[in-house]
């Protein structure tokens, strides 16, 4: 972690509303989210982000725990955030955006850094496709969050032990049904 | 890859950042890498604009004071309010009863009237024993004074009681009078039962009311059916 001892005088200072109090704690953790949102197929992976942090900021005064229970409340304040955006689409028609709008936001590295990185994500997805949500779930946590087995219970509302079963059968997936090879870069 | 992926303290000391010790743990390895090769921490292109909303919101927040910063989620549980009236009101609804300036009043005069009720049944009140002297002396001066003045109230008040009483069991008595006409009337009904239960008796009773009906209305119905058995008999000795 980033902050370390000086997480609690950061905390106190995004209490009252420090500017750069809060700009020390989105790029403690802002990067991870979006990595989490983007592998769980956020449709919006840095309004996950925001709307995460505009949580925090409405929830962080009652807020009493240390910067590892900090960053566990902002993966849980994220993974709501993401459930409610998939159960939106699922309700929701969408509605397709100009080519303009898609240029814009669009990859802005070199193409084949873009393609690369675009091909390792499918074979990375399709992979992670074969587990079920929660095996998922918390290998994510685990992998891109550097969540503990205690933190993920909490993110994901489930006993240890049940963390550490989805953990187990999440790996014993991939390693039956994947060729782990095809995956590497 | 044909290797297995190890146990789970394998994939523990590779997240711990350790280098992979087995076949399986480098192919485990390998696939974390993937995951987090696939998924970088690429620069946010809105980290400016959720900053600015971020920060505002937090001064908005602020300068509102305290009890405006509750908690967004319940991710964490139910969390405390941040401002002091629930748990005042959490207070007051332990102890409603001690809360009223009238619950307070009433309970001390409950602690006084159990006191001086004690002091009283143990005549340990400083005036209680005056007054059983008192008595005491009235008493006596009943008994050799005033003997028949006192004995009368006294045996008036028993006397009138008594009368009370008589005039009760009058009319308890004439109660009781038509009772005993209620009575014989159940037990004319009684038999009445207990001769409906009975063809024979109950025969017989239809010939008493019919006795009685005869005799109070017509004698000429009883001659009637007295006539008719004549006939039935006579059409039986026809037969």
């Amino acid at each position: 972690m980033a902050l370390g001892e000086s997480f609690a005088g950061v905390l106190k200072a995004a209490r009252v509303g420090a500017e750069w109090a809060w700009r020390a704690l989105y790029a403690d953790t802002a990067p991870d989210l979006l990595r989490y949102a983007r592998a769980s197929r956020a449709p919006d992976p840095e309004d996950v982000v925001g709307e995460t942090f505009l949580r925090a900021v409405r929830g962080v005064g009652s807020f009493e725990r240390d910067e590892r229970g900090f960053r566990a409340w902002l993966f849980t304040l994220a993974r709501n955030r993401i459930v409610d955006e998939h159960r939106k689409l699922v309700r929701r028609r969408t509605d397709p955006l100009p080519v303009e709008v898609l240029v814009e936001i669009g990859p802005h590295a070199d193409a084949e850094t873009e393609a690369m990185r675009a091909l390792a994500e499918d074979r990375i997805r399709s992979v992670l496709d074969r587990l079920t949500p929660d095996q998922r779930d918390v290998l994510l946590l685990r992998i891109l969050g550097g969540l503990t087995i205690e933190e993920v219970a909490t993110v994901v509302r489930k006993k240890q032990g049940a963390v550490k079963a989805l953990q187990a059968r999440g790996i014993a997936a991939i390693r039956d049904k994947s060729e782990l090879g095809a995956v590497t870069l | 890859m044909s290797g297995s992926i190890g146990p789970d303290d394998g994939f523990e000391r590779l997240l711990a950042g350790e280098t992979p010790k087995t076949p399986e743990e480098q192919a485990l390895g390998l696939f974390l890498e993937d995951v987090r090769g696939a998924f970088q921490a690429e620069p946010s292109l809105a980290e400016e604009a959720h900053l600015a909303a971020i920060v505002q919101a937090a001064q908005l927040l602020a300068d509102k004071g305290e009890p405006a910063v509750r908690s967004a989620s319940k991710a964490e549980g139910r969390a405390r309010h941040a401002s002091g009236l629930p748990k005042r009101r959490r207070v007051i609804m332990k102890v409603p009863l001690m809360r009223s300036l009238a619950a307070k009043v009433v309970a001390g005069l409950v602690v006084l009237m159990s006191m001086f009720g004690g002091l009283a049944l143990a005549g340990a009140l400083p005036g209680q024993g005056a007054d059983d002297d008192a008595t005491d002396v009235v008493e006596i001066q009943d008994v050799s004074d005033e003997a028949p003045e006192t004995e009368a109230p006294e045996t008036e008040a028993p006397e009138t009681e008594d009368a009370d009483d008589q005039g009760e069991n009058a009319d308890d008595q004439g109660e009781n009078e038509a009772n005993d006409d209620q009575g014989e009337n159940e037990d004319a009904d009684d038999q009445g039962d207990d001769d409906q239960g009975e063809n024979e008796d109950a025969d017989d009773q239809g010939e008493n009311v019919n006795d009685d009906q005869g005799e109070n209305v017509n004698d000429d119905q009883g001659e009637n059916e007295d006539a008719d058995d004549q006939g039935d008999n006579d059409q039986g000795e026809q037969d």
